[in-house]
């Protein structure tokens, strides 16, 4: 049985920068150099002004809880095993428009289901942090 | 994980439940839409399905008392939001209006039909646009609407496509049966409901109470509608319309008589 958290795509070189960013402990966004519309999830032209020029930012890393929801079995057993947990749509706190999804935790490294999901609210103010999964770092958020 | 799934999967977002149940909570938000709306959507098309001999749920009631206490699969949706599993086959045959004329059965004519994405769409996972919300059903129905000859006030009943409960108020709004934010308000007052409702939609059980076909076999509802044939019949049924999934690159048709 695959007991194994997913990861994301290493295979794929557009995004790597974004995790790149992760493992230095920051959250990255796509910004186009034409016209400085940011960008989630990246690709390689601006949607807005279809330049294929673009960069990455720095963000403030803070945001507010845009939804949430939370899983119930049946779940892949790694997940299974934290369930039930939450998932969020953070809204960055800079562009509302750039949404990054994650899960509200206690702190960095606490499991996903530590949060009780009753208390969870619709806007919420929250930052990121980052946690090592396996062999990879993912952005993951707390309350603030 | 490929593509999209990079940004979603790692959270634990791992199934199209987690993915709709994510726009249901802040569709709930944002429209003060609640679980009794979704409920509303379920217990109608199970009504429909309990009198159909072909529905997979054809002996099973269930009451508002039964939804609102069913297990979670993703909150905000529970168990009787979700659609059934299915192994079915279906078929339509497609031929000219001459042909079709003396055939053994009436024709449904295939008045319009449209395909439709937003811009920056992302399949399952539309909140990463501007406006989520507004959905590939918005995009579709002007197209469908631009080439018929209805409009959404002269359909009498409707197949909407209904892998998930909420689904059906965001097609509502999309399709232009009443506005932005009121789908959920709309499905009130038994409003989707055989034979009284405004709406009679899924009127054979749809893929929520029939069975799970991806939608094939809300085709064949609206044949039998405009041919006079479902077990849920609506009387001077001249138009139906019948929809693809909202949420992801979708279709639409409008069957008459």
């Amino acid at each position: 049985m695959d007991t194994t958290r997913l990861t994301h795509d290493r295979e794929d070189p557009n995004p790597q920068p974004f995790w790149e960013g992760c493992e230095r402990g920051v959250l990255l966004v796509q910004i186009c150099e034409a016209c400085r519309a940011r960008r989630m999830p990246p690709r390689p032209m601006c949607p807005r002004c279809r330049s294929l020029e673009s960069r990455w930012q720095e963000t403030s890393g803070r945001g507010t809880i845009w939804s949430f929801v939370v899983p119930h079995p049946p779940l892949l057993p790694a997940y299974t095993a934290v369930a039930p947990y939450n998932v969020i749509v953070v809204a960055l706190e800079e562009d509302e428009n750039i949404r990054y999804v994650g899960n509200l935790v206690t702190s960095a490294d606490a499991s996903l289901g530590e949060v009780d999901p009753a208390t969870i609210r619709i806007g919420e103010p929250v930052r990121v942090v980052f946690a090592r999964v396996e062999d990879v770092t993912l952005p993951r958020w707390v309350r603030r | 994980m490929p593509g999209a799934w990079q940004w979603t999967r790692p959270a634990g977002m791992l199934r199209p439940v987690d993915e709709i149940a994510m726009l249901t909570r802040r569709y709930m938000h944002e429209y003060g839409a609640t679980r009794d709306h979704l409920a509303n959507v379920a217990l109608a098309f199970r009504k429909h399905a309990n009198r159909n001999p072909d529905a997979m749920m054809r002996d099973r009631p269930l009451t508002r008392d039964e939804y609102m206490a069913a297990r979670w699969i993703s909150e905000p949706l529970c168990l009787f939001d979700n659609c059934l599993e299915t192994d079915g086959a279906l078929a339509v045959v497609i031929t000219s209006a001459e042909r079709a004329r003396d055939l053994p059965h009436p024709p449904a004519f295939l008045h319009s039909f449209a395909q439709g994405l937003p811009q920056q769409h992302q399949p399952m996972i539309n909140f990463f646009c501007d406006d989520p919300l507004r959905g590939p059903a918005w995009s579709c129905a002007a197209r469908l609407w631009e080439r018929s000859d209805f409009r959404p006030g002269d359909i009498p009943v409707a197949q909407i496509y209904d892998a998930f409960s909420p689904l059906i108020p965001l097609s509502l709004e999309g399709y232009g049966f009443c506005d932005r934010g009121e789908g959920a308000a709309y499905t009130d007052g038994g409003a989707l409901e055989w034979p009284d409702g405004r709406l009679p939609t899924n009127t054979s059980g749809g893929g929520m109470s029939e069975a799970y076909v991806h939608g094939f076999n809300l085709i064949l509802e609206g044949v039998r509608q405009i041919r006079g044939t479902s077990v849920c019949q609506v009387d001077d049924a001249t138009a139906c319309l019948v929809t693809s999934g909202e949420g992801v690159p979708t279709s639409a048709l409008v069957l008459r008589r």
